[in-house]
């Protein structure tokens, strides 16, 4: 791990990026954010939210509508100016890795390197070996496997030692057990390299469990930023809620105690202040982990559905009054569905409220 | 198999070496050492040298490249050469306009002569009298250098020579329905048109065009596939040029069934035609033009026309071929040339009977 | 290597509308577009010198109208046909376990480079009325003449015969370039294998098909040669018997803008079909297991066999045959044939000249069109149609007003006949080209800019590698076309030059049978050397 022992960079800073497709509307709206050297941020949203065009306006890929982005400092884009690509110091893997098919491993590598660098061969052993690809330099992209081909990517885009990474869905076009293992592979090698990345995916897990940083978009905005485990407990709307994870949302009501709610399921501590202004209409998050489920003939609610997941048993109960929502238990107790079960919270920690959508309601 | 056809190349490539043993080509012998290089160099003849002439050969390189060989032997005059059918060239020069590298145009016939002679020199007396006034413009701008006859090409299994009419005018007759073949857009035929209008007349000649046309005659681009039709019996009769048949002969022996007959009443159907040629007004060497059209006039040239291409030489004391009927034993017509000028009313008249678009 | 692609599955990825094209790739473009424009302008000028009522009176002259007609029936009928014909032995080459693939794919591409006048030739030689199949069946069986084939049969017959290969070869590359994934997933979903071809791999195929066609339909409209000989008046023949008849110099303008808006609505009909830009992005899968089998053609194999023997014999073994007779029959009569090695080098040389350059001149164009689609960049892809649109002989005599006024130093130099080469058949080298370009993923030069590398060095280390197949097909496409073209390298030439198409002309327009077969013979055998490298690399990259 790099320790960084002088105040952190700023690397990359966009303000008011704007990139607005037509007819489609698709793009990205007026999209601020900032990265520090040595993070990882992810940039998690749905399909066609944006993300994608947001990470080619900072490579220099596509010229916003609007708005300006730094690297390091240096204006790329915007008051004027428009940095080629080739200028801006920024390493960019692509989603199908964009290998070039008639060179080698080798080649596509040291491509980014000027032929005239110092130590190009040292260069190149140290990147074939950070990927741990040595044995596979002489071979052409299409001899390669998937993951052999995401590394090789990684390292190429490497190989100049860019100001800033970054990885359009790098991991999507592997399958999920390669993809979990690279995420950790990779992660690990974007620290040794003590380098700025900012990744794109639609998989909130990876996001969680690469990014220091996350920002969630949708629709063209950016929704959230900050630290995984915050955005995953502490989500500013609904959207960000389900999106980070399993979430159902259950109406609460106040009590007396100001940092407490009401629900069928029970009392719940609520995270920060109730940021909700007519407090009659409010829902409470919880995740199937916040919560126990146990057979109990009276309870508050019925099995209709149960997904085994291996570790757990996941299950689906709807609750008397109609609201359904998941809980997650061990396999020490298997319940039928349409058994009658007891619901409560045991989150132990607080749990945030949003005001009700009327139009989520069915 | 596939070597097979690697070595069925190598077979075709040890022809073509072997058949490369003959006689020394003029293309060939220049072409390699002009590759590289671009042809630019000044056409300034110098005062000392024999100097230079660019000749537009409106006539193929099969039949003429031998002797403008031997010109240039001869002469030690540098010459280059275009090759290309009279029409294009012909249209070659008038789209060049002045500024044709052309000095002399060798044309095919007096059609293609004609198209461009608004561009000739008028050419000296001594040099227009080689020939019967007859076989040169009447404005002196172009002269004879070789003479062809119309003939009808028969053929031998289905017609004899004495089924034939003794005039042009006897194959309106329905009996020659489906046997005819012409071919309309070659010049020596449009110039047996204009003379048959200066002949016969305007309504006449279109009565015989339109009487043809009721035959259902099969129309060829050019001559030589309307003689090789002949051969082959497609058709039984052409109208063609008669030297034709003696390369068909060469080729293919004496059984090529197609014959020439020279029709017996004479008419426009036995004119004597002409190929020639013209020089450039204002043509950088026009002197060595003039030699030029000397040279193909002396006996020398005249003997290679009769000998090696079969046509009819156009000066005195120079033999025709032996396998030609004398000029004398054919019955032509008094032509004036002067009266050939009028292509245009010709080509309005074929179009007007539908013979051309 | 990119020629052995095979892939799992074409991803499309819809063009946007990009930054603006580089400066240079316009200027490129542009320049190349004024050039291609000359034979229009100078069209123009002749038709305008006329007036506007002679114009009417040439134009509604009684045959106009049925040549018009009769010239769209002719390219209807080839066109089609050799979109057939190609997408059968197209297959057969590149999907099945056709025996002998190697060699029906360098045959069946060979009579591309048999003039159209020595193939209608030699085709009536054979099949007229009373031709050597007629006199061979006459003794046996009695038969005094065979039908004639002379008028729309036989044009279409030898017009096919010719420009099929262009249809081939866009088709051959695009199935190489497009993978079994989709054929397999219909298969899987149920398809036979006839659903499968006409519903999966024909649409599929309809870009390739597209282009090919369009070459074909532009070059049977300006054909010359096959038409008169065969009797079937089309609107090249009426052109060209304009300037057989001297005079008429308008009349030839005039008629050849009618065909200049006649090709444009073939272009346009053919264009629609890949009017969809979408890239038709290639991944490079690995090679081996299932991606690499063909289909067993089993029972099929004979019928299969029959179809491209027939091909082969009818369009190269006959006239071959028949060109050797000629020879043969010269030689032992002892006929001088003369050398003909100085022409061959000629003829290498300058088509060699002229497919380079070809295919330098068409990829801004391409990349312009593909890459930067709109409307500058498709109004010039159209014009650099023209020139393969109109009869040579029109666009020999446009360089011959323009070269001789504008440029004197340079006319009748090879660097005059290559210019007119390359508008002659500037979209011949396009067509491959532009499919290749297709293939190449965007997303791969954006690769190669954000590490650091220049536009234009880009071009040159990642897109021109991965365009090879394209300018190979192209270039050899161009090669093979220039190699018997003849009315612009009679007129346009330097004085003196001859090569074998010349000669070819020179001896068969009098008729000197054998003298014309050697060169003949030459030009089909110098093709085939091209051809064979081609199919050498494809070769050496499956091994």
């Amino acid at each position: 791990m790099t320790s960084i022992e002088h105040p952190p960079r700023r690397m990359l800073r966009c303000v008011g990026v704007t990139k607005q497709y037509y007819p489609s509307g698709a793009g990205a709206h007026d999209v601020s954010l900032e990265v520090m050297e040595g993070q990882i941020l992810a940039l998690v949203g749905p399909s066609g939210c944006g993300k994608t065009t947001l990470l080619r306006a900072i490579a220099g890929l596509e010229s916003p509508d609007e708005g300006t982005i730094e690297v390091d400092g240096k204006t790329v884009t915007g008051r004027g100016v428009f940095v080629q690509p080739e200028f801006r110091s920024v390493g960019f893997v692509f989603q199908d890795y964009a290998l070039f098919p008639h060179m080698t491993v080798e080649s596509n590598i040291a491509y980014g390197l000027p032929r005239n660098a110092p130590n190009r061969e040292q260069r190149i052993d140290e990147l074939l070996d950070l990927v741990n690809l040595s044995d596979r330099r002489n071979r052409r992209p299409h001899e390669l496997s998937g993951g052999e081909r995401q590394r090789v990517a990684l390292a190429r885009a490497l190989a100049p030692s860019p100001k800033i990474l970054l990885m359009d869905e790098p991991f999507s076009n592997l399958d999920p057990n390669l993809s979990a293992r690279l995420q950790l592979e990779v992660r690990e090698i974007l620290h040794e390299a003590g380098i700025t990345v900012v990744f794109v995916t639609h998989d909130q897990e990876a996001a969680l469990s690469m990014g220091d940083v996350i920002a969630v978009m949708d629709r063209g905005r950016i929704q959230q930023v900050g630290v995984p485990d915050m955005a995953f407990h502490r989500p500013v709307n609904r959207f960000v809620a389900a999106f980070l994870g399993e979430a159902d949302f259950i109406p609460a009501e106040p009590t007396a105690v100001e940092s407490r709610v009401l629900t069928e399921l029970g009392e719940a501590e609520v995270s920060g202040a109730l940021m909700v202004d007519d407090k009659a209409d409010m829902d409470l998050m919880v995740r199937p982990e916040d919560l126990t489920i146990s057979a109990d003939d009276i309870g508050n609610g019925r099995v209709v559905g149960r997904i085994f997941s291996g570790a757990f048993y996941d299950y689906s109960v709807e609750l008397d009054s109609g609201v359904v929502c998941r809980a997650m238990a061990s396999h020490a107790n298997t319940i039928d569905i349409g058994a009658r079960v007891s619901l409560r919270i045991t989150a132990g920690h607080p749990l945030p409220v949003f005001p009700r959508e009327p139009t989520l309601s069915p | 198999m596939f070597r097979l056809l690697i070595g069925l190349i190598g077979v075709l490539l040890l022809i073509a070496a072997v058949g490369c043993q003959g006689r020394p080509d003029p293309t060939a012998t220049s072409a390699p050492t002009s590759v590289p290089e671009p042809t630019t160099a000044p056409r300034v003849a110098s005062a000392q040298g024999p100097g230079e002439l660019v000749v537009y050969s409106g006539r193929s390189e099969s039949l003429v490249g031998p002797i403008i060989e031997q010109f240039a032997d001869a002469t030690g005059i540098d010459v280059s050469v275009k090759y290309g059918s009279t029409s294009e060239i012909a249209a070659t020069i008038l789209e060049e306009g002045a500024n044709s590298p052309a000095d002399i145009f060798f044309a095919q016939d007096p059609g293609g002569l004609a198209a461009v002679e608004s561009m000739f020199a008028t050419l000296p007396n001594d040099v227009l009298s080689h020939v019967p006034a007859n076989f040169r413009s009447p404005d002196g701008k172009w002269i004879g250098l070789s003479g062809r006859a119309r003939v009808i090409v028969y053929n031998t299994d289905r017609v004899s020579p004495g089924d034939l009419p003794s005039d042009l005018r006897g194959f309106t007759d329905p009996e020659w329905e489906g046997r005819i073949g012409w071919p309309p857009t070659n010049g020596s035929f449009q110039a047996m048109v204009t003379a048959m209008r200066v002949i016969w007349g305007e309504t006449e000649t279109r009565a015989w065009l339109e009487g043809i046309q009721a035959n259902n005659p099969q129309t060829y681009p050019k001559n030589t596939p309307t003689v090789a039709a002949a051969g082959a019996g497609e058709i039984d009769v052409g109208f063609v040029n008669h030297y034709y048949l003696y390369r068909f002969l060469a080729e293919e022996g004496e059984g090529f069934a197609a014959r020439n007959a020279h029709l017996t009443g004479g008419g426009p159907g036995a004119m004597i035609l002409v190929a020639g040629a013209g020089v450039l007004d204002g043509a950088d060497n026009s002197e060595n033009a003039i030699k030029f059209i000397e040279f193909m006039l002396s006996t020398v040239a005249q003997q290679y026309f009769a000998g090696s291409t079969y046509e009819y030489p156009l000066i005195e004391g120079v033999n025709v071929n032996r396998l030609l009927t004398p000029l004398a034993d054919i019955n032509a017509p008094e032509v004036d040339m002067a009266d050939l000028g009028d292509l245009e009313g010709t080509l309005d008249l074929l179009r007007d009977t539908g013979v051309l678009p | 290597m990119s020629t052995t692609a095979v892939d799992f599955g074409n991803k499309r990825v819809v063009a946007r509308v990009r930054r603006r094209p580089p400066f240079s790739l316009t200027l490129a473009a542009s320049l190349l577009g004024a050039a291609v424009v000359l034979p229009v302008i100078y069209l123009a000028i002749r038709t305008f010198e006329a007036g506007s009522e002679t114009l009417a009176d040439i134009l509604f002259r009684p045959r106009v109208a049925a040549i018009i007609l009769r010239s769209f029936v002719l390219v209807a009928i080839v066109s089609a046909a050799s979109a057939v014909l190609a997408l059968a032995l197209g297959w057969l080459i590149e999907r099945t376990d056709l025996p002998f693939r190697r060699l029906w794919s360098i045959v069946t591409v060979l009579p591309l480079v048999i003039p159209s006048y020595i193939m209608a030739f030699l085709f009536i030689s054979v099949f007229a009325p009373r031709g050597m199949v007629q006199r061979i069946f006459a003794e046996p069986f009695g038969i005094q003449e065979i039908p004639s084939f002379y008028g729309l049969p036989g044009a279409a017959i030898v017009l096919i015969l010719v420009s099929y290969p262009y249809t081939l070869l866009t088709v051959r590359a695009a199935l190489r370039g497009s993978g079994r994934a989709l054929e397999e997933a219909s298969r899987t979903l149920g398809k036979g294998p006839w659903e499968t071809f006409f519903r999966v791999t024909l649409p599929q195929l309809r870009p390739a098909i597209a282009s090919g066609s369009l070459l074909v339909a532009l070059y049977t409209i300006s054909d010359f040669g096959a038409v008169s000989l065969l009797r079937f008046e089309t609107f090249t023949w009426a052109i060209y018997v304009q300037y057989t008849s001297y005079v008429d110099r308008t009349a030839a303008a005039a008629l050849s803008i009618v065909l200049v808006g006649f090709a444009i609505v073939i272009f346009l009909a053919t264009t629609r079909v890949h009017g969809e830009q979408a890239f038709e992005e290639t991944h490079q899968a690995e090679l081996g297991g299932a991606d690499q089998s063909s289909t067993p053609l089993g029972r099929w194999k004979y019928p299969a066999l029959a179809l491209c023997s027939l091909t082969t014999f009818v369009a190269l073994v006959i006239p071959m045959a028949v060109l050797l007779f000629w020879l043969i029959r010269g030689v032992s009569a002892g006929e001088e044939l003369g050398i003909v090695w100085g022409a061959a080098i000629n003829s290498a040389v300058v088509s060699g000249s002229a497919a380079t350059v070809a295919v330098v001149a068409a990829l801004p164009v391409v990349v312009l069109a593909v890459r930067y689609p709109g409307f500058f960049s498709s109004a010039i892809d159209r014009v650099s149609h023209m020139g393969f649109a109109l009869p040579g002989l029109v666009i020999a005599l446009a360089l011959v007003f323009f070269g001789s006024r504008l440029v004197p130093a340079l006319y009748q130099t090879h660097a005059m006949l290559v210019f007119a080469y390359l508008v002659l058949f500037l979209p011949v080298a396009m067509g491959p080209l532009r499919s290749s370009l297709l293939q190449v993923n965007p997303r791969v030069e954006e690769a190669g800019r954000t590490l650091g590398k220049r536009p234009l060095q880009v071009f040159s280390t990642i897109t021109i590698p991965l365009l090879r197949p394209g300018i190979l097909a192209g270039g050899a496409l161009v090669f093979l076309t220039a190699m018997k073209e003849l009315p612009a390298t009679l007129l346009l030439s330097p004085l003196d030059f001859g090569n074998l198409a010349t000669r070819v002309w020179a001896a068969s327009s009098e008729a000197f049978f054998a003298q014309a077969a050697l060169p003949a013979l030459l030009l089909v055998v110098i093709s085939a050397i091209p051809m064979m490298f081609l199919i050498g690399r494809r070769r050496t990259a499956q091994a």
